[in-house]
């Protein structure tokens, strides 16, 4: 599970930091094509704004792999042993129902309805767009059950204290 | 103790208010006087048995949204703009052809022949709502930073912003301009930084928006007319009794007189705001040489197999 | 209804936080329970769902990402020694240098990384041990670093300030921008001054290490990266590109400034520095889908109304209303993150304000500076906590020498409130 997990998390990385380049030229672009070719073109818009969408929720996902969205952990902290393990399952199992219930279940009901909703300038069904939720609804499943099943096995073997709890840097650091 | 616990049934029953849950985005004064106008016939026709709360100011979200949230029933009733319409339902598009109407009078008969517009209404059923009524969204015409439009002249080589309709783009590059669509929110700052020399929509830009005080010139050259349609959850619709879905559109129709008159009331307020708080200046077009240069949009509708009935049934009632 | 929607939100969000679960997702978690206070499960999912697209499904977003991206190759770029050496010139040998020196560092270089935490780590991380070196208390020093640091968060790019811009239905980003130059060198000021009256009073020694200072390379190696800065503002106000393209521009800048002027940054490091640039994205942009989720939720059950004539129903005078205001934001801002409370606490606020008449730029300004100080005020706040951490030296230990510095940012803070020109001037000046 965990040599799929680094497989999965190479994947993502690759995936989510293509697209982001892909926005930063198709940008640009736009700023030059003002100015060389006066030919605008209502795509670029739409598809930044797509990608974005999809480009968020990946990497939402792709975080929750690292561990690393932010949380107080001050209460948390003060756990120790068995305790810990209980609390960190307790976390681990909010993320199961965020992504399940609301990214999987919501998200493909929002694609059952919005499959004939054609997007204005590309044309395609706003369903490939809510796509992006219960893809990442997945991933964050699968990222969850692998902290989980990390969780348990580090139990026997660490002391949990050991256990990275998540950073206050990656707080700031957005803002 | 039965016949208490019956007699609580039934009291339940007898004052059981529905309650409609009308959300809308952001909206020009008249248009959300319109709306609450349609709660409180509402309201009295059905003598309080149906009451509408309100949701206003994109609260719930944007245009599209709000019709998802319809669609679903989160929502009951919206508001929005017909071209909004047109990812959901294709034929609400042929109110993007510019000249389509060649007045107002034109506008309102086909707004109110049943048998153009229930089809229109009714085309969205499988997905889950349906339209109720129309309301007066006003002309668009073009509005500019450096002087007034006057002839199609006037537009070529400018920089002219529209929305993110494939007809606006196609109608701009007609008129020799060149379309840059973006979002609403950025169009003032960009009139302003001088990356748009203008933009088109009614006159509720100008001082609600605030445009005017970047952009002084607006020309009636009235290209467009899309209304705005209110559309309500077909379920909910059926879940009310033949009564007060009766009311319902009762109170949706009377809501649209009301409208048309208070809307062309604030269009002539907001016109004196933009003439005395920022200097704008209005000028009257002879529209003839824009709607010569916009035939090839007709030409796509008029030989489109799917909208050629439309088009044609459209037509036929100009100059009625 | 209302009061039992409040209660709801309020308590499952404080249970889930308090117990270590990410704040993206208790805040998801708790409006998906409001919502279901009304709507059927399923319905309440997928408005869930719906809410969380529709939040990030802007072009104007992009933004956000862009500076993130481009802040993160500044900063692989080792921009912080150099824009250190750059600072010591400006603060000269005025005494207290080199605190001054730390918060010239961390307003450039918040303003080049658009972080405002990587600046308290990046200047401070060199400044207070150097501080300390000179005869520095230490407990000051890191007190000079917490107190300048978010200076950075307010002097653009800002991405509280774009974020805002959404949320308040498109004030214009190049105002905000321009009005947030002046509270973040104003800000930055107010800490320098502080500095100033300590040192002088404490006889800190100024920097000796002058004359070793090679004045040239080092304004040779800083000016490229400072350009960044120009090339933005500038772009922005010649109308060149707007504020959201000004971001890309900004990615693409500072690709070419570390691939082939300072040759920091190498091809085999790139998915490094993406790494680092998606798993920021991905916390921010999560955080801003799950609070237009809470928005929603609030919305949807009448929370904001009853929340606004609440404020109102304490005073009608608009003196009273803002500071009520001040107090309420800080107080948020104490518990909360900056990007979500802009998200949450603007469609309530926002309002309220315009409604007494204030401008939105000033409003904006005003918000967004009061959530920043939140971030620097006990008992909670990333800027607290990683500066002290920085600084090694305890929250509890920083509190006192900081209290200078909170008096001074108080007085700012009024100012910014009751001045609307101070905001306002400058986006006016230059006719935004
Ligand atoms: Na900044
Ligand atoms: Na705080």
């Amino acid at each position: 599970m965990e040599t799929v997990k680094v497989y999965v998390d190479k994947i993502l990385l690759g995936v989510t930091a293509a697209l982001f380049l892909i926005m930063v030229a198709v940008t640009t672009w736009q700023v030059i094509a003002r100015y060389v070719l006066s030919n605008p073109s209502t795509i670029t818009e739409e598809f930044i704004r797509f990608s974005l969408i999809w480009l968020s929720m990946l990497a939402a996902s792709y975080v929750v792999g690292k561990r690393s969205h932010i949380a107080f952990t001050m209460i948390s902290d003060r756990f120790k042993g068995k305790n810990k393990v209980g609390l960190e399952l307790f976390i681990q199992s909010a993320f199961l129902l965020f992504s399940l219930a609301i990214m999987t279940y919501g998200g493909g009901k929002a694609i059952s309805i919005t499959m004939s909703q054609l997007s204005p300038s590309l044309g395609i069904p706003m369903g490939y767009v809510y796509l992006s939720l219960p893809v990442s609804g997945l991933l964050i499943t699968f990222y969850s059950i692998v902290n989980m099943v990390q969780l348990l096995k580090k139990d026997k073997t660490t002391p949990m204290e050991k256990w990275d709890s998540v950073e206050y840097e990656k707080a700031g650091e957005v803002l | 103790v039965l016949t208490m616990i019956a007699g609580c049934g039934l009291n339940a029953k007898a004052g059981d208010q529905v309650v409609l849950r009308f959300a809308y985005a952001s909206n020009a004064p008249p248009v959300k006087e319109a709306m609450a106008e349609f709660g409180r016939l509402l309201e009295e026709k059905t003598d309080g048995e149906v009451i509408v709360k309100y949701y206003p100011d994109s609260q719930l979200g944007g245009e599209r949204e709000l019709i998802e949230l319809t669609q679903t029933g989160a929502v009951d009733i919206t508001k929005v703009s017909g071209s909004a319409l047109e990812s959901f339902s294709d034929r609400y598009s042929i109110f993007g052809i510019p000249y389509l109407f060649d007045g107002e009078e034109h506008f309102y008969n086909v707004m109110e022949n049943e048998e153009i517009m229930d089809p229109i209404y009714q085309s969205t059923s499988d997905l889950g709502f349906v339209g109720l009524t129309y309301y007066d969204s006003g002309q668009r015409s073009f509005y500019m930073k450096d002087g007034p439009v006057e002839s199609p002249e006037d537009i070529k080589g400018k920089k002219i912003r529209v929305m993110q309709s494939e007809t606006a783009i196609e109608m701009i590059e007609l008129l020799g301009g060149s379309p840059t669509p973006m979002s609403s929110g950025e169009v003032y700052t960009s009139l302003q930084q001088g990356i748009i020399d203008g933009a088109e929509n009614n006159e509720f830009v100008l001082v609600t928006a605030g445009h005017g005080e970047v952009a002084k010139y607006y020309s009636y050259d009235q290209h467009t007319r899309v209304p705005d349609i209110v559309v309500m959850n077909e379920a909910t619709l059926n879940k009310l009794t033949p009564e007060q879905r009766e009311a319902v559109h009762e109170a949706a129709e009377e809501s649209t007189v009301y409208e048309k008159k208070v809307w062309k009331a604030a269009v002539e307020k907001e016109k004196q705001m933009a003439i005395e708080e920022h200097g704008v200046e209005f000028n009257e077009v002879d529209n003839t040489p824009f709607k010569e240069a916009v035939q090839p949009l007709h030409d796509e509708f008029k030989n489109n197999e799917e909208f050629k009935d439309l088009y044609k049934a459209i037509q036929e009632m100009s100059g009625q | 209804m209302i009061l039992q929607a409040s209660l709801i939100l309020a308590l499952v969000f404080a249970v889930l936080l308090a117990v270590g679960i990410p704040i993206a997702i208790s805040i998801a978690v708790a409006s998906l329970a409001t919502i279901l206070l009304i709507l059927p499960i399923d319905i309440a999912v997928f408005s869930s769902a719906q809410k969380m697209i529709a939040s990030i499904d802007s072009f104007s977003l992009i933004a956000v990402p862009f500076f993130i991206l481009s802040g993160i190759i500044m900063n692989n770029g080792g921009i912080a020694a150099k824009l250190v050496d750059f600072s010591k010139l400006l603060a000269g040998r005025v005494p207290g240098s080199l605190s001054h020196t730390n918060v010239i560092g961390n307003s450039l270089f918040g303003s080049i990384s658009s972080s405002a935490i990587a600046a308290s780590t990046a200047i401070g991380g060199v400044m207070v041990p150097l501080q300390e070196k000179e005869g520095y208390d230490r407990k000051f020093a890191a007190a000079v670093n917490i107190a300048s640091a978010p200076a950075g968060m307010v002097i653009p790019p800002s991405t509280g300030f774009i974020i805002f811009s959404l949320i308040s239905g498109g004030t214009s980003i190049a105002a905000l921008f321009m009005g947030g130059y002046v509270i973040g060198v104003l800000w930055a000021l107010a800490i320098m001054i502080v500095s100033y009256i300590i040192a002088k009073k404490r006889k800190y020694p100024v920097v000796t290490e002058k004359s070793n200072l090679n004045v040239k390379k080092i304004v040779w190696e800083a000016v490229p990266s400072i350009l960044l800065i120009f090339i933005i503002i500038g772009g922005i106000l010649t109308g060149v590109f707007t504020a959201v393209e000004a971001s890309a521009i900004a990615v693409v800048y500072s690709f070419i400034l570390a691939f082939f002027f300072y040759k920091t940054i190498t091809l085999t490091q790139l998915p490094h520095v993406m790494a680092q640039a998606v798993e920021m994205t991905g916390v921010i942009m999560l955080l801003i889908a799950a609070s237009s989720l809470m928005s929603f939720a609030m919305a949807f059950t009448g929370i904001p109304a009853a929340l606004s004539s609440l404020v109102l129903g304490i005073s009608d005078n608009p003196i009273i209303i803002l500071l009520v205001m001040n107090l309420l934001l800080l107080l948020i801002g104490t518990v909360m993150d900056v990007a979500p409370a802009i998200l949450i606490f603007t469609p309530i606020f926002m309002p309220i304000a315009t409604g007494i008449g204030i401008d939105p730029v000033h409003f904006g300004i005003f918000f967004i500076l009061n959530l920043c100080v939140g971030t620097i005020t006990p008992p909670v706040g990333t800027g607290l906590f990683v500066g002290s951490s920085v600084g090694k030296v305890k929250i509890e230990q920083v509190l006192k020498p900081l209290l200078p510095f909170y008096a001074a940012i108080f007085v700012l803070l009024m100012l910014v409130t009751y001045i609307p020109q101070i905001s306002l001037f400058l986006p006016n000046l230059l006719g935004l």
